[in-house]
C-alpha cells in the first residue's frame, strides 16, 4: 500500500508494441545516445522534436500518462530548486524584482532550458525501464560491457550483482509493506511529531527489514553455491538476445533524428 | 435455544458486500475480494478458511482499517470504518491483528521494549505499560525472566508467543490471527493453540482465526466461513461444515483425520456423543465406548 504505489521509477510496465519488441541493446544504446545528445543541444527549440518523439513512444507503448507523471514525481523538488535558482540568480536584464530576487530574461531562458532537459532525461530513462524488464535490461548491459572484460573489468560479476539487486527490489518492497502494515496494527504512526520523532518511528520497520534481508542474502548465497556458481566463469543462457533488422533501422533512425536538431541555435 | 442466545449477543464484526481490487487501473490489477458478507458476534470464535489466494489476508486487513473497501462496508461494533485518524487509532486498539509470522516484526533490544511498543503508542502511563507488559507475557505462558532478554535469542515458539503478547498488550476486544501456528514445531503449535483457547474461554475475546490448518480450525472455532476466489462459498458451524465432505473437498480443503475417525467409528456402531474436535475428546469418547 505505501511502498508499491511510490516506486514507479524503474518499474517495468508489461505491454506490447514497437519498443517492447526491440532488442534491449538497441534500446539501451539509442536511449543513451539521446541522453548524451540533449546535453549538446544549445537551444530549447531542439527539445521540442525530442519531446514529441518521446510522447509518440509513450502513446504507442500504451503507457498511461498518470504512470509517467508518477515517475517524474521523485525529481520534482530537485526540478523546482534548479529552476528557481536559474530564474532568480542569473545575472542579466531584470524583468521584475521582489526583495533581493531578480527575475532576468537570461535566467528565464536558462531555467526553462535546464528544467526541460531534466524532464526529458527522466522521461527517456523511464521509457527504457517501462518497456524493458529488469532481466532483459541487465542482459543487454552484460553484453554491452563484455568487451571491458579484456581490460580486467569484472563485467559478469557486476551484472550478476545488479541482476540480484533488481530481482530483490520488489521482494523488499513487499516485505516493507508487510512490516509497515503489521507495525501500524501495533499502533505505530509515521507522520506524527517532529523530524527526530519521525526518523525514530522508522526503526520498527528498518530493523526487521535488515534482518530479513540478511537472511535472504545468506539463503541466496547457499543456493548459488549449491548450484556450483563460480564468479568469473563463463555461463550459458536460456534466452539469447537476438538482433533483428528492425533494431538496426531503429538505431540509425534515432541517431539521425537526434543529430539533426544539434544545429538549431 | 442455542440460536436465540447467539442472536442476543452484540455484533462484533459486520461486513456487507465487500469488494477490493489491488493495483486498480494498472495492468497488474487483481481482484482479491468480489463480494463478501460476514457477521461475527462478540465472544465467538470464527474461522476463515480458503486456500492460498482466496482473499483471506485481504479480508482481515479491512478489519482494522489498513485497507479500505472499494465497495460495501465494514462495521466494528456497529461503527463503520472510516479514514478518520482518531477513529483508526482507536480501532487498532479494539481490533488486534497477529499477522502471519509475527515474529518477523520484532525489532527491539529487549522483550520488554517490544511488548511495550503497542501500549506506548496508545499513550499510557509508565505504570500501566509495565503492568500490561507483564500480564500479556504471563498470558502467553512466559514469565518476567524474559523481560530483559533479546527477542532474537528466543526459540521459534517463544518468539511467536512474544509477538502475540505484543498484540495482547493493546487489550484488543477482537483478536485476528493469521496462520498462528504455521512454521512451528508440534510442541510450539500445541502451546499456541492452548493460548488461543484460553483467551477465548477466560477473557471472552472475539477470535477470528485465518488458517488452512483444518486441525487448528476444528479444535478452536465455533463457526467457519470458507472463501474461494474472493467470495464466501460456504458457511456454518464447524462440525456440520466438516460433515459435508464433498463441499469441503471441492474447495481444495481437507477434513482432519481425527474428525474422520469419529465419523468412521460412528459407522462401526460406536455411540459418539461429542464430535471429535481434538485428541482429548476422541480419547474420552473411545474410552467411554469401550467400558
Amino acid at each position: 500500500m505505501i511502498g508499491k504505489d511510490s516506486l514507479v521509477i524503474g518499474q517495468y510496465f508489461p505491454g506490447n508494441g514497437l519498443l517492447y519488441s526491440l532488442d534491449p541493446r538497441t534500446k539501451i544504446l539509442s536511449f543513451l545516445f539521446l541522453m548524451i545528445i540533449i546535453f549538446l543541444y544549445k537551444s530549447v527549440l531542439s527539445f521540442i522534436p525530442i519531446f514529441i518523439i518521446i510522447l509518440f513512444f509513450i502513446i504507442i507503448s500504451k503507457i498511461p500518462f498518470k504512470y509517467v507523471l508518477k515517475g517524474l514525481k521523485p525529481i520534482l523538488i530537485l526540478l523546482i530548486i534548479t529552476i528557481f535558482f536559474h530564474f532568480f540568480f542569473t545575472p542579466g536584464e531584470t524583468i521584475f524584482k521582489i526583495f533581493f530576487l531578480k527575475l532576468t530574461y537570461e535566467g528565464l531562458n536558462k531555467g526553462i532550458f535546464i528544467g526541460s532537459r531534466l524532464i526529458i532525461l527522466i522521461m527517456i530513462s523511464s521509457l527504457l525501464t517501462f518497456t524493458t524488464s529488469p532481466l532483459e535490461l541487465t542482459k543487454g548491459l552484460e553484453f554491452l560491457t563484455l568487451p571491458l572484460e579484456k581490460l580486467k573489468f569484472p563485467s559478469t560479476e557486476i551484472i550478476m550483482m545488479i541482476t540480484i539487486a533488481l530481482r530483490f527490489i520488489p521482494v523488499l518492497v513487499e516485505e516493507a509493506d508487510r512490516i509497515i502494515v503489521a507495525q501500524v496494527s501495533r499502533g505505530a504512526s509515521f507522520d506524527e511529531g517532529n523530524l527526530i520523532k519521525r526518523a525514530k518511528s522508522l526503526i520498527p520497520i528498518l530493523v526487521p527489514l535488515f534482518i530479513s534481508s540478511f537472511r535472504r542474502a545468506e539463503e541466496l548465497a547457499i543456493a548459488m553455491e549449491v548450484r556450483c556458481f563460480q564468479p568469473g566463469k563463463k555461463r550459458t543462457y536460456m534466452k539469447r538476445l537476438n538482433w533483428k533488422k528492425i533494431d538496426t533501422i531503429f538505431i540509425i533512425f534515432i541517431i539521425i533524428f537526434g543529430s539533426i536538431f544539434l544545429f538549431i541555435r | 435455544m442455542e440460536i436465540r442466545r447467539i442472536q442476543e449477543r452484540n455484533i462484533a464484526i459486520e461486513i456487507k458486500d465487500l469488494k477490493y481490487t489491488y493495483s486498480k487501473g494498472l495492468p497488474y490489477e487483481k481482484e482479491a475480494l468480489l463480494s463478501v458478507d460476514l457477521l461475527i458476534y462478540e465472544g465467538e470464535a470464527v474461522g476463515i478458511l480458503g486456500h492460498t489466494g482466496s482473499g483471506k489476508s485481504t479480508l482481515i486487513q479491512h478489519l482494522n482499517g489498513i485497507l479500505f473497501p472499494e465497495q460495501g462496508e465494514v462495521k466494528i461494533f456497529g461503527e463503520k470504518i472510516t479514514n478518520d485518524k482518531k477513529f483508526l487509532k482507536n480501532l487498532r486498539r479494539i481490533v488486534g491483528i497477529v499477522f502471519q509470522f509475527p515474529e518477523d516484526e520484532l525489532f527491539a533490544e529487549t522483550v520488554y521494549e517490544d511488548i511495550s511498543f503497542g501500549p506506548k503508542n496508545l499513550g499510557l502511563t509508565k505504570e500501566e505499560i509495565d503492568e500490561r507488559v507483564l500480564t500479556s507475557l504471563i498470558e502467553v505462558g512466559l514469565n518476567e525472566n524474559y523481560l530483559n532478554r533479546s527477542p532474537f535469542s528466543l526459540s521459534g515458539g517463544e518468539k511467536r508467543r512474544v509477538a502475540i503478547a505484543c498484540i495482547l498488550s493493546m487489550r484488543p476486544k477482537i483478536l485476528v490471527l493469521d496462520e498462528p501456528t504455521s512454521g512451528l514445531d508440534p510442541l510450539g503449535r500445541e502451546e499456541i493453540l492452548k493460548l488461543i483457547k484460553k483467551l477465548k474461554n477466560d477473557k471472552k475475546v472475539t477470535i477470528v482465526l485465518v488458517s488452512h490448518s483444518m486441525e487448528d480450525v476444528l479444535s478452536l472455532v465455533d463457526r467457519v466461513y470458507i472463501l474461494n476466489n474472493g467470495k464466501v462459498v460456504l458457511q456454518g458451524d464447524t462440525v456440520s461444515i466438516f460433515k459435508d465432505k464433498e463441499s469441503i473437498e471441492k474447495f481444495d480443503l481437507s477434513i482432519p483425520e481425527i474428525f474422520l475417525l469419529g465419523e468412521e467409528l460412528k459407522k462401526e456402531g460406536f455411540i459418539i456423543k461429542e464430535p471429535f474436535r481434538d485428541i482429548e475428546i476422541a480419547k474420552n469418547e473411545i474410552i467411554r465406548n469401550l467400558k
